[in-house]
């Protein structure tokens, strides 16, 4: 079926990357010189803000120092100084807590061009439902990295409750105790939509290698890609489970979603198939590079008899 | 190799910090601390047990190392447990537009067999580097290295005395540049990882990936952004040459309206082939959405998403609804609310799994009080309905959960979820309920000290008979002006009581941590 997929779906997302192409500058900037001046203004009184970026990445610019690329002044940030310094009501500076989602993205984004930011205002899931920088985010006395307002490893805990707690079940990949965090599955790099689940499932491959293939006989459901909950996360609960090793069900439960007891398990030697667990046999679930059911290569040698005495156990 | 990693890790630390003091004046702060871990555990160790990590020796400590030099430049340091096994180490110096370096270093273990003497470890090493020799351009790159090595058994056979060895390495290695024009980006990275399996040459394979990303407003027409990509992924085994590779494009599109709408799109198209067996799939995706806002009141979006999955046996075309919204009231409360579908129909050939419909909605209220925490109230439920299959499966989760200050007593932080899941298979049903409830309560300062009490008590029921529960005590006492003393006494309890045989699944682990830290001025 591979080959009569219809290119005529590419059209019009190859003509939204044509219109990309030759884009042009549309924005305000400011001289090192200006920075300065127009911090010093600022810092006359408000000088504890000066204090609250001097261990951060937005430490304030001196005006002497050649060798920083960027230079950072309160007017990167805050709009409307002139006015401000004309009548210094709190109404007239801009702050980003003042701004909708889509004020806050324009801010950021004038040094900010990353995946994850320009991921928010296209795909990702909270930008859709309009969950701005500053909610995880802080500038002002803040020396954590990328300027999150917390930075231990389970962060995002703080709205997604209920997911916190799938960590605490059974079996659990290793959060609470600060080996994973959040941030190593949940790539914010807009190549990703976690809600309507498109995307290749790469992430588990990260540290589970030896267990992703290809395998010359492919289980599929491993390869299922883009559909919901396909991949890994058909078999197992990622965050947490009731069941060992992250498995949705115990026992043969993850089998019997997709197939039924071969009858003939039922009937062979007694049924000996059926009293044990499917990957007591079938163990190289994942994909196997010996035969096409599966089977544990070494399977003869583990039972009472040999299996391959009489099966061929191969494709 | 480890204790190696470790020694350099802790040099270059002091060296970085002695030779740039030396040249550069500043100022910093950083906490020394010595401590003891007390471990008693008895029953089956097993990967379950929240204690995987913890070994009872004592540690060393240099944490929250934070020296600023007068011209700017910043290092930044974690390093806990520096002698220990279950070390994590973090060494960082960078400078605001100029550059970066950062590297680290952990490693920990799981337990596999009842008695803890099948264990697996893992290590990571690495570091990142970034340049911005320019202001539009970046330079980035960075590697890692990772090991894993030991011994595991058999799933579902915690008794079992069979072992399966692992032992691997992962080398992952990246570096790309970034060019960012007043609103515009361009990037472009190269990915590899080399994966070494020492049991079993065979296995060894390598990975590239190539990704290529630009976006940015459309000239004189601002209101639009675009976000678009490509990325080429593949991954070979070294002996028999046998490859699996992906194609991926794609893109978004923003078009802010007046009146607070928006419209976005976004888009993916996949091709992934292997000359292994079985698989050869295309994928296309095409996503819509539309949203209102009423500033600081109200917002609502609407969204249509549209795949087609072609692989070697079936064409599946997929329909997917999306809506989501949030209502503030008032300032100090706020609803929101998510529903989502999609209906899976295979249109031409077979799979397996045949037509499938899922189904899922999320509502959550939020109570916020400025001084004083905040309530939050949810409910989640998903759904997946086979009907080829004859199975169904069902979540449903209630969560709720209080944050509470009071100046005068201190914090607390608790809540409680409760879950259900039930699958319904063509042989076998499966149900579980799970309960957790948590909560810690901890003081505020009083003559110089801090007590704090948490607890976690996890039970799974039905077709499960589960309950896994921790108790921690918590104090801490600053003393001498640059001393803190930190105790912690922590009880964990783990229960299968389906298990009834001598390897019955039991654990009780009591685990006293004491530590002495000192303030440190650089």
């Amino acid at each position: 079926m591979g080959e009569g997929m219809k290119l005529r779906y590419l059209a019009l997302p190859a003509l939204v990357l044509l219109c990309s192409a030759g884009l042009a500058y549309a924005g305000h900037s400011y001289s090192k010189v200006e920075l300065s001046e127009t911090s010093s203004m600022c810092l006359n009184c408000h000088d504890e803000k000066a204090v609250s970026l001097e261990n951060s990445l937005h430490r304030i610019t001196e005006v002497t120092d050649m060798t920083s690329a960027i230079a950072i002044g309160c007017v990167n940030c805050h709009d409307g100084w002139a006015e401000h310094v004309e009548d210094p009501s709190p109404e007239n500076i801009e702050t980003a807590a003042r701004l909708s989602f889509s004020g806050q993205v324009d801010l950021c984004s004038r040094c900010h061009i990353t995946l994850h930011q320009s991921s928010m205002v296209s795909s990702d899931p909270h930008g859709r439902v309009e969950i701005g920088c500053i909610e995880c985010h802080s500038v002002h006395s803040n020396v954590n990295e990328h300027l999150v307002k917390d930075d231990s490893d389970n962060y995002c805990a703080v709205c997604h409750t209920s997911v916190a707690a799938e960590f605490k079940r059974r079996s659990a990949h290793p959060l609470e105790s600060g080996n994973v965090r959040c941030v190593d599955c949940h790539m914010l790099d807009g190549t990703e939509d976690q809600l309507l689940a498109v995307g290749l499932d790469w992430r588990c491959q990260n540290c589970h290698s030896d267990l992703s293939g290809p395998f010359l006989y492919e289980h599929p459901v491993v390869y299922a890609h883009l559909v919901e909950g396909g991949g890994c996360t058909e078999c197992h609960q990622p965050h947490g489970s009731p069941n060992d090793r992250l498995l949705k069900q115990p026992g043969d439960g993850v089998c019997l979603q997709c197939h039924g007891t071969p009858p003939v398990h039922r009937i062979a030697h007694a049924g000996i198939a059926t009293r044990f667990a499917c990957v007591d046999c079938h163990s190289d679930i994942h994909g196997s590079f010996d035969n096409k059911k599966l089977l544990d290569p070494a399977l003869g040698a583990k039972m009472v008899f040999d299996c391959s005495e009489c099966h061929v156990l191969g494709d | 190799m480890d204790m190696k990693l470790t020694r350099i890790f802790v040099m270059l630390s002091g060296i970085v910090l002695l030779s740039w003091s030396a040249a550069n004046a500043g100022s910093g702060s950083a906490k020394l601390s010595l401590g003891y871990t007390y471990l008693d555990e008895e029953g089956n160790l097993s990967v379950n047990q929240s204690t995987f990590n913890l070994y009872g020796d004592p540690t060393v400590s240099i944490e929250d190392i934070l020296y600023r030099f007068d011209n700017g430049l910043r290092l930044r340091a974690d390093l806990t447990n520096i002698i220990m096994n279950n070390r994590n180490l973090t060494l960082g110096f960078d400078k605001a537009g100029l550059f970066g370096v950062r590297m680290h270093h952990n490693q920990y273990r799981r337990f596999y067999s009842f008695d803890g003497s099948s264990f697996t470890r893992r290590h990571r090493s690495g570091g990142e580097l970034w340049v911005r020799p320019h202001r539009y351009l970046k330079f980035f790159g960075g590697g890692s290295y990772v090991g894993k090595s030991g011994q595991m058994v058999d799933l579902f056979d915690a008794a079992s005395t069979a072992t399966i060895d692992v032992d691997y390495t992962q080398t992952y290695y990246n570096g790309g540049a970034h060019v960012n024009y007043e609103g515009r980006m361009f990037r472009a990275e190269f990915r590899g990882s080399d994966f070494t399996n020492n049991e079993d040459a065979s296995r060894n394979q390598n990975c590239t990936s190539i990704l290529l990303t630009a976006g940015g407003p459309l000239p004189k027409y601002d209101f639009v952004s675009v976000l678009g990509g490509f990325r080429r992924f593949a991954t070979k085994y070294d002996s028999s040459g046998l490859e699996l590779t992906s194609n991926r494009g794609w893109g978004g599109a923003s078009l802010r309206l007046p009146e607070n709408f928006s419209v976005k799109y976004s888009f993916v198209f996949d091709r992934t082939g292997s000359d292994s067996d079985l698989v050869k799939t295309d994928n296309v995706s095409h996503a819509v959405y539309a949203t209102h806002t009423w500033p600081h009141l109200a917002y609502l979006t609407a969204g249509y998403q549209k795949d087609y999955n072609d692989d070697f046996e079936a064409q599946v075309q997929s329909n997917s609804f999306y809506f989501a919204g949030w209502l503030m009231p008032i300032k100090s409360l706020e609803f929101r609310a998510e529903v989502g579908t999609r209906a899976e129909e295979v249109t031409d050939g077979v799979r397996l799994v045949g037509d499938e419909d899922h189904f899922r909605h999320k509502f959550t209220a939020k109570y916020r009080c400025r001084d004083n925490g905040s309530l939050t109230l949810g409910v989640d439920s998903r759904t997946r309905t086979n009907d080829m299959l004859g199975s169904e499966s069902e979540f449903t989760r209630f969560t709720g959960q209080l944050e509470a200050r009071i100046a005068e007593y201190g914090n607390f932080t608790g809540g409680y979820v409760y879950s259900q899941g039930d699958f319904e298979n063509k042989e076998q049903t499966f149900e579980f309920a799970d309960h957790t409830l948590f909560g810690d309560i901890t003081s505020r300062e009083c003559h110089n000290a801090i007590v704090g009490f948490g607890a976690t008590y996890y039970q799974s029921r039905r077709d499960l008979d589960v309950v896994k529960s921790s108790l921690r005590f918590s104090g801490a006492y600053r003393f001498l002006e640059f001393y803190h003393l930190e105790v912690k006494y922590s009880v964990f309890n783990f229960d299968d009581f389906l298990y009834t045989d001598q390897f019955d699944e039991y654990y009780t682990g009591n685990i006293v941590e004491m530590k002495i830290t000192r303030d440190i001025s650089l």
